[in-house]
């Protein structure tokens, strides 16, 4: 025999459940509906084109602890370990030194920290300063400059424009870069020729202590420095530094459809990290402003595929779907209408209660079950009978009386008489002895009958020929029981013919 | 053991429907009063549902004792079940039921009905039975716990207790003069002989050793020599009743069946055997097995023995009883054991009424017989005990349609005695009589 299957047991009956949840729902309702948000910029939750949950789930995927600070204040802490890397990419709101401080002041909780800044704008530059860096990176506009002809034109035409990225350094030098330059990005020993998108130059100051450039930008036959790596002190820790003047090349367009470019990223965060399992990785969200998307809005084309993805925009749209407050106060205000007709209709209240009353009536009464009221069994006489069948037919009169009842009443006559007369019935001696006690024409026509009926009984004699013997032998019976009383063992009584036999 | 379970019961259904129809009702058609109505009544099947949960859970502990007044034969029996509440609230509602033997028959008081059994306090339920020789036994008490409108009940709850009541035969005081008369008015009554008794024969001279008190002092005075008086020296006679207790004896009218009847006359002749001086001894034989007293026995104790033993006997069904065949020979067996060796005197009292017991009956009487006894058959008429219990007018027609049954019952009587053996008829009215008059002509022998 096996051990018993496991049974699963309510604590709690489906009534009191159903309660909760229509209690649940209605608080729910009352809530209101989830309103997904979207991130603009290359936040790590924007799972859009220009977000940068891609590299985020990377990392985590390769082991990273992936951390996302959405509060400065607070979620710094979380910041400590071996390793760690802080990564600012693309921010859209500049840091203040204040900001830069308490970023610089966490990484120095760790054994050995890292910060990289991917920036294409001047928003990361409070980093450089209190760290000491003679580098910064210049903001990015984009200009349209004309593009001298190839031929000699006439007078008249109008000179072709191209979009250039245009860059304002702080001396006063203006650069312009291509939208989309060449460069070459080194990473421990391998190199990386990458395009970058709409980038700025990482601007060196001189220097003693200028950090290493990793990467480069050639234009024409100038080179620009778009990556540096360095090691910089703040707090008495020290920390190494990368600086990259392009945010986009981990961006999740970039990421998902580029290997030359997960591979750089890859190797970047080897570098920086190390181990990656050992590493906790600090995604900056703080520099994204989300932006609430109500229902109508999330198929905005603004919104997908930039900030969101098909599928979390499907998942945003579900949620606010099979929230209460999409359907309750709706189904509610149905049934309230409905309701309002029924009750209007007075055959349609009452099958309404009815049907209601009846379903009530079933859910209460499921699983106990209704008995059949019966009275405890009262307790049976019973009467030992010898001759059960014969006495219970004999006080219904119900029993046929046939010939051979007539012989039987013959014998008993006869015993009696034998014994209380010393003659039995077919005697004829017994005539006068009867006659005595009964007369004499009695007890003449009395034995005549009896014994002609006994003939007749038996079959020694055909006469009379027609006898009703029910009848017969009743009017005997009583004819007979007359002659016994006399002689004190009547048919009837108590003391009978029995007590004459010896 | 676990509390039994309430159950709804149909009526609870049409409540439950009623309750559930005003509240809806009443919702729809903003009917506040109906609604109120609605809830009342669901709350009142809601409190009785509780209260009848209560009253079941503690009818468990309810404590039953059955007692009962003196047991007579043929008198009214009184048995009182008596119910204690431990508990503070009363118990209400309490449906119950008394079992007992089915061959009681109850005279007064009602074995089934509603108690209420206050807090802390008892009821009573007085039953009084018809009294007959044999052993009954009254209880279980069944009950059930119920709401004042029926609408729910609880599964049956069983209390164990059960009194057994033994009842001994009824000596009749008529019977008694009659066999005293029997005994004088034949000149029966006394043997023959001299010696220590307490008839007085004849008076004689004094010899040495003789007890004074035994002296006639007038007689001497007159004399003018020491005479005495003689008194008659009674003989003692062992008597044995080797009596059938199975089924068919059993059976005949409440009170007056074939085997109280003959354990009546067994102990009425019983008493005045033991007064006379004589040794009397009983076995009883039924499916059940055999009951006898361990030895012919005098006086007083052995009376209320053989009372005894006729109050043991149980009328109820024998499952796996023993045939009526088998019981005979243990019955022997039994008896074998006690006879002394002296001639004694054996009454085999048993309805004989096939061929098959007869010739066992035949046997047993043959082997006490052999063994030195006197040994007398009796054969209580059937049928004549059953017209007891028929109205006068059925009585001839019964005769009439049960003859066969005696003539039956006659032809193996006559059987009995072609083998040698003293075999009798007897009806109800003239049994102690005919064994008195039996035991004192073999007195004189």
């Amino acid at each position: 025999m096996g051990p018993d299957r496991a049974t699963l047991v309510p604590m709690v009956s489906g009534l009191t459940i159903a309660l909760l949840v229509a209690i649940g729902l209605m608080a729910t309702a009352q809530k209101g509906p989830p309103v997904p948000a979207v991130y603009a910029g290359a936040s790590p939750y924007n799972t859009g084109d220009i977000g940068t949950s891609y590299l985020a789930g990377m990392l985590e995927s390769k082991g990273a602890n992936v951390v996302v600070v959405k509060n400065l204040t607070t979620d710094l802490a979380r910041l400590g370990g071996e390793r760690c890397v802080f990564v600012d990419i693309s921010p859209e709101r500049p840091y203040t030194r204040l900001e830069a401080a308490m970023v610089l002041g966490s990484l120095g909780k760790c054994n050995s920290a890292s910060l990289l800044i991917a920036d294409e704008q001047n928003t990361s530059n409070a980093f450089f300063e209190l760290l000491g860096m003679p580098a910064y990176i210049p903001p990015i506009t984009i200009a349209e400059v004309p593009v001298p002809p190839e031929k000699p034109s006439a007078p008249y035409e109008q000179p072709q424009r191209v979009p250039v990225v245009a860059i304002l350094l702080r001396n006063g030098t203006r650069l312009f870069l291509p939208l989309y330059p060449a460069a070459r990005l080194t990473v421990g020993n391998e190199t990386f020729n990458l395009t970058l998108d709409i980038a700025s130059v990482v601007a060196l100051e001189p220097s003693p202590n200028s950090p290493a450039v990793i990467g480069r930008a050639r234009v024409g036959s100038e080179d620009y420095a778009v990556a540096i790596a360095g090691r910089a002190a703040y707090g008495g820790r020290e920390l190494a530094v990368v600086a990259i003047s392009d945010g986009s090349i981990f961006l999740n367009q970039v990421l998902e459809a580029n290997a030359t470019y997960r591979r750089f990223a890859e190797r970047l965060f080897g570098e920086l990290c190390g181990d990656l399992k050992a590493c906790t990785v600090a995604f900056d969200n703080t520099r994204y402003s989300p932006i609430p998307l109500a229902l109508t809005e999330l198929a905005n084309q603004t919104v997908v595929p930039a900030y969101a993805s098909w599928p979390s925009v499907i998942a945003g749209a579900v949620s606010q779907l099979i929230h209460p407050s999409a359907w309750l106060p709706v189904l509610v205000s149905s049934t309230n209408e409905l309701l309002e007709r029924v009750r209007a209709n007075a055959l349609a209240s009452s099958a309404l209660a009815v049907a209601a009353s009846l379903a009530a009536l079933l859910f209460l009464g499921r699983g106990q079950g209704f008995v059949k009221d019966s009275p405890l069994p009262e307790q049976r006489e019973a009467v030992l009978v010898y001759t059960k069948s014969l006495s219970d037919e004999v006080e219904r009169g119900k029993l046929k009386l046939t010939r051979e009842d007539f012989v039987s009443l013959y014998g008993i006559v006869s015993d009696a008489l034998e014994g209380a007369l010393g003659a039995r019935l077919s005697d004829p001696s017994v005539v006068p002895q009867i006659a005595r006690l009964m007369g004499d024409e009695w007890a003449k026509k009395y034995y005549e009958s009896m014994n002609k009926l006994l003939a007749k009984a038996t079959g020694k004699s055909r006469r009379p020929l027609l006898v009703f013997w029910g009848r017969e032998v009743r009017k005997w019976i009583a004819e007979s029981d007359k002659l016994l009383s006399k002689l004190g063992y009547g048919l009837t009584s108590a003391r009978g013919y029995e007590y004459l036999l010896k | 053991m676990e509390a039994p379970s309430v159950r709804a019961t149909s009526r609870a259904r049409l409540f439950y429907f009623v309750s559930a129809f005003l509240i809806v009702a009443g919702f729809l058609t903003l009917n506040s009063a109906a609604v109120s109505m609605g809830l009342v009544l669901l709350m009142m099947v809601v409190g009785l549902r509780a209260y009848a949960d209560y009253v079941a859970s503690s009818a468990y502990g309810l404590s039953a004792e059955i007692s009962h007044g003196e047991l007579l034969d043929r008198r009214p029996v009184s048995v009182v079940v008596t119910l204690r509440n431990p508990y503070m609230l009363p118990l209400a509602f309490l449906e119950y039921s008394i079992r007992h033997s089915p061959y009681l028959k109850l005279a007064e008081g009602s074995r089934k009905g509603l108690l209420i059994v206050p807090g802390k306090g008892l009821a009573k339920v007085r039953l009084v039975f018809a009294g007959r020789v044999g052993k009954f036994t009254v209880g279980p008490v069944e009950l059930v716990a119920r709401d004042p409108f029926g609408l729910y009940r609880s599964d049956k709850i069983v209390l164990n207790v059960v009194a057994e009541i033994k009842i001994p035969p009824e000596i009749s005081e008529a019977a008694l003069r009659r066999l005293i008369a029997i005994a004088r008015a034949s000149g029966l009554a006394r043997a023959r002989s001299a010696g220590y008794g307490t008839e007085f024969r004849s008076v004689r001279e004094y010899r040495p050793g003789d007890e004074l008190k035994l002296i006639e002092w007038r007689k001497t005075a007159k004399l003018g020599k020491a005479v005495v008086r003689e008194m008659e020296r009674e003989i003692q006679q062992n008597v044995f009743f080797l009596l059938d207790a199975t089924r068919p004896m059993l059976s005949g009218p409440y009170g007056l069946s074939m085997f109280e009847h003959m354990a009546r006359v067994v102990a009425s002749v019983s008493k005045h055997l033991l007064a006379r001086g004589d040794s009397v001894g009983l076995v009883v034989y039924s499916g059940r097995g055999v009951l006898s007293t361990s030895r012919a026995r005098r006086g007083a104790s052995a009376l209320a023995e053989i009372e005894s033993l006729l109050a043991s006997v149980s009328y109820e069904e024998e499952a796996e009883g023993v045939p009526r065949e088998i019981a005979i020979e243990a019955a022997l067996r039994a008896l074998l054991k006690m006879l002394p060796r002296e001639r004694n005197i054996v009454f085999i009292i048993a309805l004989v009424d096939d061929e098959h017991y007869a010739d066992k009956v035949a046997d047993v009487a043959i082997k006490l017989r052999r063994t030195g006894n006197v040994v007398f058959v009796l054969n209580p008429i059937a049928s004549s005990y059953e017209l007891l219990g028929l109205p006068e007018w059925a009585r001839a027609v019964y005769r009439v349609k049960a003859r066969g049954l005696l003539v039956k019952q006659v032809e193996l009587m006559k059987s009995l005695r072609r083998k040698g053996i003293a075999s009798i008829m007897v009806a109800p009215l003239h049994a102690p009589p005919l064994i008195a008059r039996l035991v004192e002509a073999r007195r004189l022998r």
